[in-house]
């Protein structure tokens, strides 16, 4: 009997040796384009590690100070299709709204309605005017720089100019002097100016990042009330009025026609007064909100106004969002009755809706190269409110229109807290319990998403009114926490520094170079698309 | 009695005789049966299972340790678990769909989006606005051309699009990559030769050369040579009318528009599951083996029919000729 276990033993273990090294033939070579410059790995760097990890790619050394000084080639030639264009005043450019035009020999630079159209837009993506947005892989030659192949940020409505703009992970974190030659300088090196930030305390990026820049916490938070979300004091900003053209462009020449008009801020700073040129449908309430804002009649002491506009959101402008529940229209309106976890999407709309902002947040929030998405920008989430009623003259009353999330990952929506399936149409996610105070708790705690590297937990925040758990724009982000990500653990405690860095806020780690690490991450709320969804069969967690 | 090597839930006896193998979860992954020993009651049964599992020497318990974790690694391997291995940058489900480490924006867009909607399934590329011919022979309803400038229209606010067509679009978005005719697709000028790339014809217009795309499936009381399928709710679902559940399952998934069921690109396969995915088989889910992200258990080297049979009827032992399969 000894024997024949031995025998067996010994053939398992042939067998699963022979099973591992089957998976692991490693590539020849791998590339990685960045900023439109191919960094290539050839077969001698990848490294074949032990069985249970198999190939790898060494972390890609890119130079943290890369700059590309390449002017890109625009050619010659015409644009020949006619296309609708909307005008927007604060990039003073161009925003592309229909695709297919003839890309023959185009011209740029010297096409376009007051003289900015400065890119080759393509099947729909956005081009500006030329602040350092790359497209189709090409950096404008204005603003024509970047840093880990992440977009310069937009320099926003004070496009006058800056001696020197500082940008760190494609955050604009500080500007110069306006008035001067353009510069940007794309380092890791970060010198701060913010009020609340020492220049040399480099831990301080890990935290705030650009939501710190110029004035630290109270970019988006006053510590004392005085007066600005006063009732008395319209929380408007003062709003000009942009237009959308539509245009023609035909040989090269471009002719344009004010089809509509939109809202667009116009300058307000953080510590402007308030000069409202229009009745506004919302202030915050002189009285309290609710247990789970603390009864405050300015929750988190926010330094903003909130935004006039009603957006529609993912689905569309379906009067009841039929696959996640939730509703497909948002605005201030909504905390007013009651519905208190959509001021955790409001509140970041006070500066990432262009229609609102004040600090030139008019970046895409995607950058695409061939259609691909190789860049994400810090700025601009919306699309600005459109005004549909008559337009008034200043001081009267206009109605605000709609804007729109719909090209946005569904906010102030549903999270089916048993978990989903029918009526989400076959989708799946982590079961969760609503708390009433306005927390929710995930009732499984063990998804390793990232291989076997421990209680990975759920990063995600969710946000409960009491019965409902809710998805809002904080519960992927976390202002406060730009490449540091935290979030509670089993323990009731915060696992903070444990499985990497993160980007763009994100509230778990989260990597632009490995794709399973940011797939985890989305993995933390979508059951069926993770590794755990198979371990279990299929089965309900 | 003497009890047989046997698989599924035992009787009384069974439980008996049988070594229940779980994971870290408490899952059972594997069940070890006393195989040739005549038991002739509970004592003596007891004793037998004494003697073939826990011999008393240390040794023996270590190499039925040793064993029993070798069954359970094998079992997982069995079921394509083992795919579920973390290595840095090469994600266990999405596979090369984990394009340039970009995980799931490879093809997502948390913000930003080209295609708008609860359709649109939060689409990240640019999909090709022209006409392809389509495979269809004598199968109506479908549309050939297939048009993809018809499918969208677009939001004048934002400018990205809105599906028109809730089952076409779920061909469309796999044009974004695999029509590398295309100069938006990621994999431009890179697939003309490499299968797995490129699904269109050289010159960027016809999908004729593959399996039939955007469709109509034809319905319950439609067709004597198709599993039975009825739409409820905008659900197509597979009844096995007759009541003999076909045990492969019917992994296969049907896009619904105007309450006629359409075979797309995702009918067959699951983006998201390069290798190992869960399928419904027997009533119940189970997670399988796959290969090139086929939605059901596929084996490359055998039994590659039952895919295709899952909806194909009339090539299945299952088909009575009847229509009512």
């Amino acid at each position: 009997m000894r024997k024949n276990l031995l025998v067996v033993l010994v053939l398992a273990l042939i067998a699963m040796v022979s099973a591992t090294a089957f998976g692991q033939a490693c590539p020849g070579s791998w590339t990685f384009v960045q900023n439109g410059v191919t960094l290539a790995w050839s077969a001698s760097q990848f490294t074949a590690s032990g069985s249970a990890t198999g190939c790898y790619i060494p972390t890609p050394t890119i130079d943290p100070t890369y700059t590309s000084t390449t002017t890109p080639s625009l050619g010659n030639g015409i644009l020949t299709n006619t296309y609708t264009w909307i005008y927007n005043p604060i990039t003073n450019g161009l925003v592309l709204k229909t695709s297919g035009y003839t890309t023959t020999n185009p011209s740029f630079g010297t096409v376009g309605v007051n003289g900015f159209v400065s890119g080759p837009p393509v099947n729909g993506v956005t081009v500006f005017n030329g602040y350092g947005i790359p497209v189709n892989g090409i950096l404008q030659p204005t603003y024509g720089t970047g840093y880990n192949g992440v977009a310069v940020p937009n320099l926003g409505p004070l496009g006058n100019g800056y001696t020197t703009v500082y940008v760190l992970n494609g955050q604009l974190v500080s500007k110069g002097t306006a008035g001067a030659a353009n510069v940007i300088v794309a380092t890791g090196a970060v010198a701060w100016s913010g009020q609340a930030y020492d220049s040399s305390n480099g831990a301080a990026l890990d935290v705030l990042g650009g939501h710190g820049a110029s004035s630290g916490c109270m970019n988006c938070h006053t510590p004392h009330n005085s007066g600005r979300l006063d009732a008395t004091k319209p929380a408007m900003y003062n709003s000009t009025l942009g237009n959308v053209y539509s245009v023609s462009i035909v040989n090269g020449v471009a002719t344009g026609t004010v089809v509509g008009n939109y809202f667009t801020n116009a300058a307000a700073g953080p510590f402007s007064p308030y000069a409202p040129t229009n009745t506004p449908a919302f202030v915050w309430k002189s009285s309290g909100y609710g247990t789970q804002l603390g009864g405050s009649m300015n929750p988190y002491l926010w330094n903003h106004a909130l935004t006039q506009v009603t957006y529609n959101t993912w689905d569309g402008t379906a009067t009841t969002n039929t696959t996640g529940g939730g509703v497909s229209t948002i605005n201030a309106t909504l905390l007013i009755s009651g519905k208190e976890p959509v001021v955790h999407t409001l509140l970041c709309l006070s500066c990432h809706d262009n229609s609102m902002s004040s600090h030139g947040m008019t970046n895409p929030s995607i950058t695409k190269t061939n259609g691909f998405v190789t860049a994400a920008g810090s700025g601009q989430i919306t699309e600005p409110g459109v005004v549909t009623g008559t337009v008034a003259s200043a001081g009267a009353t206009v109605a605000w229109g709609a804007g729109s999330l719909a090209t946005s990952h569904p906010v102030d929506a549903l999270y089916p807290a048993d978990g989903g399936i029918a009526a989400l149409g076959g989708s799946y996610y982590w079961k969760v319990t609503p708390n009433a105070d306005g927390t929710v708790t995930y009732t499984d705690t063990d998804t390793n998403q990232i291989g076997d590297s421990g209680f990975y937990g759920h990063p995600g925040r969710l946000y409960s009114d009491g019965t409902k758990a809710w998805v809002e724009c904080t519960s992927c982000h976390n202002p406060h926490r730009q490449t540091s990500p935290a979030w509670v653990n089993t323990t009731g405690k915060y696992t903070v520094g444990a499985y990497g860095t993160t980007t763009y806020y994100i509230r778990g780690p989260y990597s632009t170079l490995d794709g399973t690490i940011s797939a985890g991450f989305c993995r933390s709320c979508h059951y069926d698309k993770s590794p755990e969804y198979i371990a279990n069969s299929g089965a309900s967690k | 009695m003497k009890s047989k090597p046997r698989h599924g839930t035992g009787n009384r006896n069974d439980a008996a005789n049988k070594l229940v193998l779980r994971n870290h979860a408490g899952r059972k992954v594997q069940v070890l049966y006393q195989g040739t020993r005549t038991v002739d009651d509970a004592p003596a049964r007891e004793a037998v299972l004494r003697q073939t599992f826990f011999r008393r020497s240390t040794l023996n318990r270590a190499l039925v340790v040793l064993l029993a974790t070798l069954f359970v690694a094998a079992a997982a391997w069995g079921q394509g678990t083992q795919f579920l291995t973390y290595t840095p940058n090469a994600d266990p489900l999405l596979g090369p769909h984990n394009y340039q480490g970009a995980g799931c924006t490879a093809c997502h867009a948390p913000h930003g989006v080209t295609l708008e909607g609860s359709t649109g399934y939060l689409w990240g590329l640019s999909i090709p606005l022209k006409s392809y011919t389509v495979y269809a022979p004598g199968y109506p309803g479908g549309t050939n051309p297939l048009n993809t400038s018809s499918l969208l229209t677009q939001d004048p606010i934002t400018g990205a699009y809105t599906p028109n067509n809730a089952a076409q679009v779920d061909t469309a978005m796999c044009l974004s990559c695999h029509d590398t005719s295309f100069s938006g697709s990621p994999l431009a000028n890179t697939g003309l030769s490499n299968p797995n790339n490129q699904i269109v014809d050289s010159n960027g217009t016809s999908l004729n050369h593959n399996h039939p795309v955007d469709v109509a499936y034809p319905l319950a009381g439609s067709n004597v040579t198709f599993w039975v399928v009825n739409v409820t709710a905008g659900v197509a679902t597979f009844s096995d009318a007759k009541g003999a559940v076909f045990a492969y399952g019917h992994p296969a998934k049907l896009f619904v528009y105007n309450s006629a069921a359409y075979v797309e690109c995702g009918s067959c396969h699951n983006p998201h599951n390069f290798q190992v995915t869960v399928v419904t088989q027997s009533g119940g889910p189970v997670a399988v083996q796959t290969a090139h992200f086929v939605r059901g258990q596929y084996d490359t080297t055998a039994n590659q029919q039952n895919f295709c049979v899952s909806c194909h009827a009339d090539k299945s032992g299952a088909w009575d000729g009847q229509g009512d399969q």
